[in-house]
């Protein structure tokens, strides 16, 4: 049974429309990135996931259950990181974990589950005084009380440093080793492509793409890249190199060369050419292209601008 | 522990951390309990009538501590986003509303209880005796009434998703079915008069069992007036007092006022589980189009022009509050405001501008302005309270300041467009004022009418510069309110009981003044103590304006020195206001 499935998810805010038909599944298990600019409805989506926001139109299923008829059984079983959600600023870290706990129903240690998120030391701190990567922090720590089969974090690693962008990863992969489903929205792809096991990106409310990340690279065909350090850049290296099979472009800089290929593979062919032809290479850069340019590469390399809708 | 009692319990934690609640509950009991102590004593009221005489003022005081506990419960936990955090745990949006009324109806319970036990102390000290049984059948009505208002008040709450749309709804309702303010007598009973008798005029009557049968129906519709009847009926009972009437009648109206709090219940819990919370905005509301509209032609056409005008500093403040008086137009709070004041100053101006048989004309005419007092105040308050404290909390102060304006021209401009909002609300009150002279007194009066739009218009003005100070002076809402009622606290109730004591005190060695006012021609020390009261100025400038304008009653004398005075204290008092905000604002870090 997937832990997410939406057929035809579709939310209109009068004339905007913020979600587009959307269908989607996550499977019981797997980290799901969700990924898009801002205002490509990944917000609206999980608002609706969570029974924040009713659909204009569409099926929802959360662990199986509807959450705008069965809300109180699908959120004692999901853990909830909501964006931009509010604390009691006269309440301690403590206080909300407390609450969260009573509410869940369940024993879990409010110490524990803070130095776990890293903020045991601030457990009775009024939440006020927070930084935005504590409050963060803190909404986490209350996703994770009760040991949710699914976690929900929206844009979870807003206003995080690069440590607590670490122990967020951390946390995902300790949670998917446990059993749990995480699903994740964020707009800082390069961040989350190494903690996903499929990735899907939305863009203008409709999804565009998803899969894992090694398969929309070449469904996107996005070219790898290779850049060689030279002493001295040899004549018609570039017409020599684009003769290469699977070689798309070759730019000449001085001391450099840069070539593109549509496969990865060619890469090789690239080095051996250069080393037959008696180039000396001082230096070798290889890459992947990035989530980013990926998405850029889905998307036509449009990204639009924000809507309010998120 | 259910999760509506988890909810409950750390929200009855949270509220008592809120100065508001204490603020209300210290209001009340300061509003309350001093009145209640003076007047337990046998020779002015019996304590059948004493019984009954302290749910009457506890019926519209004890509304403030549920207002202020209320008006915010759901509504504040939907814009502070904490209503995520909440539904992100396993409890229905049905949980979260009904943690709340627990919470609030028990805040709001407590805290009458601890007052209905001083007050009791306050009956066995006048009269000797307790009266326990009288006192807490009339004891037990009001917690029931407050938990039935903290209902409605939490169903609002529910329903709307601004504190102030909710505290707007609660006061229109309390308009609508108050004894005070007149909106059930004056157009509710007048229309089923009608349809049954063919007459605007309904029969009068002393006792809800006397009235004919179908005002009976008709009255029972109104749950205060079911809640007062069967209040009185079951403190009869108990006695001392016969009570009038069987008690099934009373079983129906409690049944009614019952309703009263559950039907608004019923509707915020629906609302709010149909409700949209992830804060998106569908765009423009009916409020911004309108204005957009209107404003958009002019805007086409005088663009050129303006980008030039606006290079100097009186064009600047000109733009400033264009802008302001756009952003107050469709402020919720203040489209409430201007409802509210149609509210209270509508029936209350038809009762006063009638012809009468005990009073002439004139002092008729000249009644008219305490019609318009409550109305002004409100409006005053409404439209001026977060003039500039709403930009600090907003953070809109540091986006006007980047745009080369000073904070002085930010206040210049604020109070330019809250005065206008209030000036041109009150000329149409004043001209329907003046309809209802020519229709029902049969002439126009225009001296009157000069002098009671003179009069309406200084009072406006002023209280409006005030309360626009005061906002400049402080950094929040709260605080400004709190300002503001303080204010109105020393100069409207507490200035007689404690002020002018004071001042007789000094004066001549004793704290009473009974004595002096009492007489015909106070001394003039107290005269001119007196109207450094701007209230008590502005009504000395009443009575000269009417005077001036040929309209004298028997009670004013024009005293040219003395109104010249009340015009000094009132402008001295508005200016000191003026600049003690600005200069305030202007020192205050806005970070």
């Amino acid at each position: 049974m997937p832990s997410i499935k939406t057929r035809g998810l579709t939310k209109r805010f009068g004339d905007v429309v913020a979600v587009d038909n959307l269908d989607l599944r996550v499977e019981s298990g797997e980290v799901f990135g969700f990924l898009g600019p801002n205002g490509a409805g990944k917000s609206t989506t999980i608002n609706m996931l969570l029974d924040f926001v009713r659909p204009t139109a569409g099926e929802i299923s959360v662990l199986g259950l509807d959450p705008q008829t069965e809300p109180r059984a699908v959120r004692e079983r999901i853990g909830v990181l909501p964006e931009a959600t509010g604390f009691y600023p006269q309440d301690t870290a403590r206080d909300h974990l407390r609450f969260a706990i009573a509410m869940k129903r369940t024993d879990d240690d409010p110490d524990a589950l803070l130095e776990r998120v890293g903020i045991a030391d601030a457990a009775d701190r009024p939440v006020g005084g927070f930084s935005k990567g504590m409050r963060q922090r803190l909404g986490l720590a209350v996703a994770l009380v009760g040991a949710p089969e699914l976690l929900i974090l929206d844009e979870p690693l807003g206003g995080l440093d690069p440590a607590g962008a670490r122990l967020l990863r951390e946390v995902v992969r300790d949670e998917r080793d446990r059993g749990a489903a995480v699903f994740f929205s964020s707009h800082i792809m390069d961040q989350v492509e190494t903690v996903c096991d499929r990735v899907g990106i939305m863009h203008d409310g409709r999804l565009v793409a998803a899969d894992t990340i090694d398969v929309l690279h070449a469904e996107a065909a996005t070219p790898a890249t290779v850049s060689v350090s030279v002493d001295t850049v040899p004549e018609g290296v570039e017409a020599d190199l684009t003769a290469l099979d699977g070689v798309s472009a070759v730019t000449t800089e001085d001391g450099s060369i840069h070539v593109e290929c549509a496969d990865s593979a060619t890469k090789a062919d690239v080095v051996a050419r250069l080393d037959a032809a008696g180039v000396a290479i001082r230096d070798l850069d290889t890459g992947a292209p990035s989530l980013e340019e990926l998405f850029l590469a889905i998307t036509g390399g449009s990204v639009t601008a924000e809507a309010s809708t998120e | 522990m259910s999760r509506i009692r988890a909810i409950a319990r750390e929200d009855v934690r949270r509220a008592f951390r809120r100065r508001l609640v204490w603020g209300a509950i210290v209001l009340l009991a300061a509003m309350f309990l001093p009145s209640t102590g003076g007047s337990a004593k046998p020779d002015l009221y019996t304590i059948q009538e004493y019984i009954l005489l302290l749910p009457l003022d506890l019926m519209t005081f004890s509304l403030v501590v549920v207002a202020a506990v209320g008006y915010s419960a759901v509504a504040s936990e939907r814009i502070d986003g904490t209503a995520r955090f909440v539904l992100g745990l396993p409890a229905t949006r049905r949980d979260l509303v009904l943690g709340k009324l627990l919470s609030r109806v028990g805040i709001v319970v407590a805290s009458l209880v601890v007052i209905l036990v001083v007050a009791n102390g306050l009956v066995y000290q006048g009269y000797g005796r307790a009266f326990l049984l009288p006192f807490w059948v009339m004891g037990g009505w009001m917690l029931v009434y407050v938990g039935v208002w903290s209902a409605v008040a939490v169903g609002y709450s529910a329903a709307f998703d601004s504190p102030y749309r909710t505290l707007a709804a609660l006061v229109v309702t309390y308009v609508v079915f108050s004894f005070n303010f007149g909106v059930w007598r004056v157009v509710v009973r007048p229309l089923f008069s009608l349809l049954v008798t063919g007459s605007l005029d309904a029969p009068s009557y002393e006792t809800l069992a006397t009235a004919p049968l179908w005002l009976q129906v008709v009255e029972r519709l109104n749950p205060l007036v079911d809640f007062w009847a069967a209040m009185r009926w079951s403190i009869q009972s108990v006695g001392p007092g016969a009570p009038t009437g069987g008690a099934l009648p009373h079983v129906l109206g409690t049944g009614i006022f019952l309703l009263f709090g559950i039907l608004p219940l019923l509707f915020g819990i629906r609302r709010f589980e149909r409700a949209d919370l992830g804060g998106e905005q569908p765009g423009f509301q009916l409020g911004d189009t309108l204005w957009r509209a209107l404003w958009g032609t002019r805007e086409t056409e005088t663009a050129r022009s303006r980008v030039s005008r606006a290079r100097t500093r009186l064009a600047r403040v000109r733009e400033l509050a264009i802008a302001d008086l756009r952003h107050t137009l469709q402020d919720w709070v203040i489209t409430g405001a201007l409802v509210v004041t149609l509210l209270l100053s509508g029936p209350a101006l038809w009762s006063a501008v009638d012809a009468s048989t005990v009073f002439t004309d004139v002092e008729v005419l000249t009644r008219i302005p305490y019609s318009l007092q409550l109305s002004i105040v409100v409006l005053g308050i409404a439209v001026g309270h977060n003039a500039i404290a709403g930009e600090r909390t907003a953070g809109t102060d540091r986006l006007l300041l980047g745009v080369g304006v000073t904070r002085a021209e930010v206040v210049l401009g604020k109070l330019l467009s809250r005065i206008g909002i209030i000036v041109a609300m009150l000329l149409a009150i004043l001209l329907g004022t003046e309809l209802l002279v020519v229709t029902h007194l049969g002439q126009p009066y225009p001296g009157a009418f000069i002098a009671l739009s003179g009069w309406t218009l200084l009072f406006a003005t002023s209280w409006t510069v005030i309360t626009t100070g005061i906002s400049a002076a402080v950094a929040s809402r709260y605080r400004s309110l709190a300002v503001i009622f303080g204010v109105y606290l020393v100069f409207g109730r507490l200035w007689d009981e404690v002020v002018l004591p004071l001042v007789a005190f000094g004066v001549t060695g004793q704290f009473s003044t009974e004595a002096f006012t009492g007489g015909a021609d106070p001394p003039t020390w107290l005269q001119y103590s007196d109207n450094q009261n701007p209230f008590v100025a502005l009504e000395t400038l009443q009575d000269g304006l009417f005077e001036l304008a040929g309209y004298g009653t028997p009670h004013t004398e024009l005293v040219v020195p003395r109104v010249l005075y009340s015009l000094g204290v009132v402008l001295v008092f508005a200016g000191a206001a003026f600049a003690i905000g600005t200069r305030r604002f202007d020192r205050s870090d806005l970070g």
